[in-house]
């Protein structure tokens, strides 16, 4: 057992430096971002073309973003803050970056959270009752394809209009509390559960066809046991692989979701900042999300072993 | 307690209308007694056996004159009922422990899941069971064992742990669908002794083989089934010492047992086709360990002689064919092929473009054909390509002549390989490898997936092909029969070692080594003769 944890540790401590390295990747993009874009840097740190900043604060950003020396130099040091954890100031909040994002991730993460968990949810409602049953299996499958296919903003709208205005039954915008939750959480996990499904449909019932399946079955196990207690967990690789992937897409898909029901977040404050230039705020988020994917990363390899424990490879 | 089953018949819907997988059969199964079902893939063994247990497909029609168990009709059973008789009363063992448990699972709790499946004891009673259980299959250390899963364990324990799974809560009647296929012969001796003891403590077993041999060490009554009919069924001694059946007589002449050993031909003097001089390889494995996988292996092999390459599972054999077909370098050592550097090891390798001239003179055979054919491509496409010196005009007639050379109609060259049967694809297979019209053959367990009639037919042409057209062969089989009609020379490996070598006569007949002596008995244990 301990070394199964040793290796385990090993094998986080690897994951671990390739975030880092990701993370550094992501940065350096931000920063050729901040540097490749037309105009001149300090134009777009102190808010665009139309900010319009004296010649004096142009100056004093200039020696303070060290923008008068070398561009390694500037690289080294833009490093150094962001590992200090200084990610800068965003002019068209006129608050630090980091206050921001402390602000606007925990709605966007709780909102990724009970996406991805209803997700789960229906995925796992839709094919484990009704994998290789007939019409019911067809049924499902079909609903599933259909929800794949659906896109996140027009679920939304759609959603919107019926659950919020039409019938009343949930409020249409705001962030306070679970009811203002649910109607940004169905639109994005009725898609990813399609998604999540399909997968799951297809390991599923590749599973409930392997030999040991009938072995449990010969044992005198009923249907329901053979299936969640053998089939399920065979079925469940494929989609934390995709979850993983679904943590990145869902951040991409909060923007256009936070905007509809207007919800603060870090979809929405990547929007606005996109929308208004402040580049300081636009590498933060995206520094942010970069750590999130990575993190979410972390998480699936660890599960995967849990699952499958033959990965963890200590063979005879 | 007895299984009697009458006029037995398993339908499946079709789109041509009911395809009827097995017809009429009828036997009478009693506790401490064997009867058997022997026929080649596709006669309707393992459907009669699902068949039995009610788990032959929600789309299986069965019907049966009568299918009663100690006299309680199971036609009319409700599906709650068939699961409490289902590993109560009647246990059933599937074939290769490695997919036939739950690969995710440590193997105490899939026995225990026997138990607790019928509501058996408290969770202590039933891990004390199941230490019990793995005891009695003959499983040193159990409290280890059932905490490993399957691929933790070695082919014979996983097996036994399978079997352990099945008698927990030893029912009467225990059905064994093909128990050891894909074993080593030892392993297959040490099962077939488990299964003796299971009769001899008065359990009932209903055992489903293609493997005659084993099948004439254990059963009392045997069952022949061709294309889902019975056309023959006995006492073991007489189906198999005197069958009446045409089928009958088929599969006990196919056994490779039964065919005369090849003749053997003086040592050739010249220079060696291929020669291997002390390749050695270590991997390190999953969990950290290096491993020797290859320790001095070394060997020669004439023009026109055929060199077997005996051993257990994971002795290395495999690899010896990669190191000779170029396909994994060793740590150290050579190989020689054609007079020339073929591989070497160490810091100066053979480059594959000095190997391109002569990479036709060598051709590979393996075991299961279908994955090295490109499933869309035809067998005259298959053909066609390892034919690109033939001028386009005169291709199809060199493809219908390639057919022809090995017994395949013409027709089948529209064909893609799935549409093939085994023996079939396998043909092709050896087509596509004597095209190039090589000196030297590698095939790697060519025939082990083959029923033993195809089986057969594979060798004889084999054999044929050789005589005609002078290559040599590397030979690899865990079958010693097969070894024993097809090898001029033996290499026995064991643990990545020849532990011994010589011509097959002597080797087969009066080995020195003490391992190979342990195979040759598991063998004989096995074989029906």
């Amino acid at each position: 057992m301990t070394r199964f944890l040793q290796r385990l540790a090993w094998r986080l401590a690897w994951r671990l430096a390739g975030g880092l390295l990701v993370l550094l990747a992501a940065a350096s993009l931000t920063f050729a971002a901040l540097h490749l874009a037309p105009g001149d840097p300090v134009t777009a740190i102190l808010g665009g073309a139309s900010a319009n900043p004296t010649p004096e604060a142009i100056a004093a950003a200039r020696h303070e973003y060290g923008l008068d020396r070398p561009l390694a130099v500037q690289y080294g040091l833009y490093l150094a803050r962001i590992a200090r954890g200084e990610l800068g100031q965003s002019f068209s909040l006129h608050m630090p970056v980091i206050a921001v994002l402390r602000a606007q991730a925990p709605p966007t993460l709780a909102l990724m959270a009970s996406s991805l968990g209803v997700a789960w949810l229906l995925a796992l409602l839709s094919v484990v009752p009704t994998a290789r049953r007939g019409l019911s299996g067809a049924i499902a499958s079909t609903l599933e394809t259909i929800g794949a296919g659906l896109p996140q903003f027009w679920l939304g709208i759609l959603l919107l209009w019926g659950l919020a205005f039409e019938w009343r039954l949930l409020p249409p915008a705001g962030n306070h509390g679970l009811p203002t939750l649910v109607l940004p959480t169905l639109s994005l996990a009725i898609p990813l559960a399609g998604f999540l499904a399909q997968v799951m449909r297809e390991s599923f019932d590749l599973a409930l066809g392997q030999p040991f399946i009938l072995t449990a079955r010969a044992r005198g196990l009923g249907d329901g046991a053979v299936r969640l207690r053998h089939a399920l967990r065979h079925a469940l690789l494929p989609c934390i692989g995709l979850s993983s992937w679904a943590v990145g897409a869902l951040v991409g898909n909060a923007v256009a979701i936070e905007i509809i029901f207007s919800r603060q977040g870090l979809g929405r404050a990547l929007f606005l900042s996109v929308a208004t230039h402040d580049m300081p705020l636009v590498s933060g988020i995206v520094l942010f999300v970069a750590l999130v994917y990575i993190l979410a990363g972390l998480a699936a390899d660890t599960l995967f072993i849990l699952v499958d424990p033959r990965l963890k490879g200590t063979r005879p | 307690m007895s299984l009697d089953v009458e006029n037995l018949s398993i339908s499946f819907p079709s789109p041509t209308g009911a395809h009827m997988a097995v017809r009429d059969v009828s036997f009478t199964l009693h506790p401490g007694r064997v009867v058997a079902l022997v026929g080649e893939s596709g006669s309707g063994k393992s459907v009669t056996a699902r068949g039995l247990i009610g788990l032959a497909g929600a789309q299986a029609h069965v019907t049966a004159r009568r299918l009663a168990l100690n006299g309680r009709d199971l036609r009319a059973l409700s599906p709650r009922d068939w699961r409490a008789l289902r590993g109560r009363e009647i246990g059933m063992v599937l074939q290769d422990a490695l997919v036939a448990l739950d690969p995710l699972r440590p193997v105490g709790r899939e026995i225990a899941e026997s138990l607790s499946a019928h509501r058996w004891g408290t969770r202590t009673e039933r891990r004390q069971r199941v230490h019990t259980l793995l005891q009695q299959v003959g499983i040193p250390d159990p409290a280890l064992r059932a905490r490993q899963r399957p691929d933790e364990l070695s082919g014979g324990l996983r097996q036994r742990a399978l079997i352990a799974s099945a008698i927990a809560l030893t029912p009467k009647l225990l059905i064994a669908d093909e128990p050891t296929t894909a074993l080593d012969p030892s392993v297959q001796a040490q099962i077939l002794g488990l299964l003796g003891r299971l009769r001899d403590q008065g359990t009932g077993l209903l055992l489903i083989s293609h493997d005659l041999g084993f099948v004439a060490r254990l059963a009392d009554h045997v069952i022949v089934l061709h294309h889902g009919a019975v056309v023959e069924q006995g006492e073991t001694a007489r189906i198999l010492g005197r069958p009446v059946h045409a089928y009958t007589r088929t599969l006990l002449d196919a056994d490779p047992v039964r065919h005369p050993p090849r003749a053997a031909r003086p040592a050739p003097d010249g220079p060696p086709l291929l020669a291997a001089h002390a390749l050695s390889l270590a991997r390190r494995g999953p969990d950290g360990l290096t491993r020797q996988i290859l320790a001095d292996v070394g060997f020669t092999l004439h023009p026109g002689r055929t060199l077997g390459l005996i051993g257990e599972s994971g002795s290395g054999k495999t690899t010896t064919a990669r190191i000779v077909t170029g396909l994994t370098r060793p740590d150290s050592g050579q190989v020689t092929f054609l007079d020339q550097p073929w591989v070497r090891g160490g810091g100066q390798p053979v480059a594959e473009s000095a190997r391109r001239p002569r990479r036709r003179a060598m051709a590979m055979i393996y075991q299961d054909p279908l994955g090295s054919f490109d499933p869309r491509w035809t067998v005259r496409q298959i053909l066609a390509d390892a034919l690109p010196d033939t001028p386009s005009t005169g291709r199809d007639h060199a493809i219908a002549s390639l057919l022809d050379r090995v017994r395949l109609p013409a027709s089948i060259a529209a064909r893609h390989p799935a549409a093939l049967s085994g023996g079939q694809r396998q043909r092709v297979a050896i087509a596509r490898a004597v095209a190039v019209r090589p000196a030297l053959i590698v095939c790697d367990e060519p025939v082990s997936a083959l029923d033993v009639s195809v089986q057969a037919q594979v060798l004889d042409l084999l054999e044929a092909l050789q005589r005609d057209l002078g290559m040599a062969y590397l030979f690899i089989s865990h079958d010693l029969g097969v070894i024993r009609r097809m090898c001029d020379d033996v290499l026995v490996m064991q643990a990545g070692r020849i532990v011994e070598a010589g011509p097959a006569a002597r080797i087969l007949t009066a080995p020195r080594h003490a391992f190979t002596r342990t195979l040759l008995d598991a063998a004989q244990d096995l074989s029906a003769a």
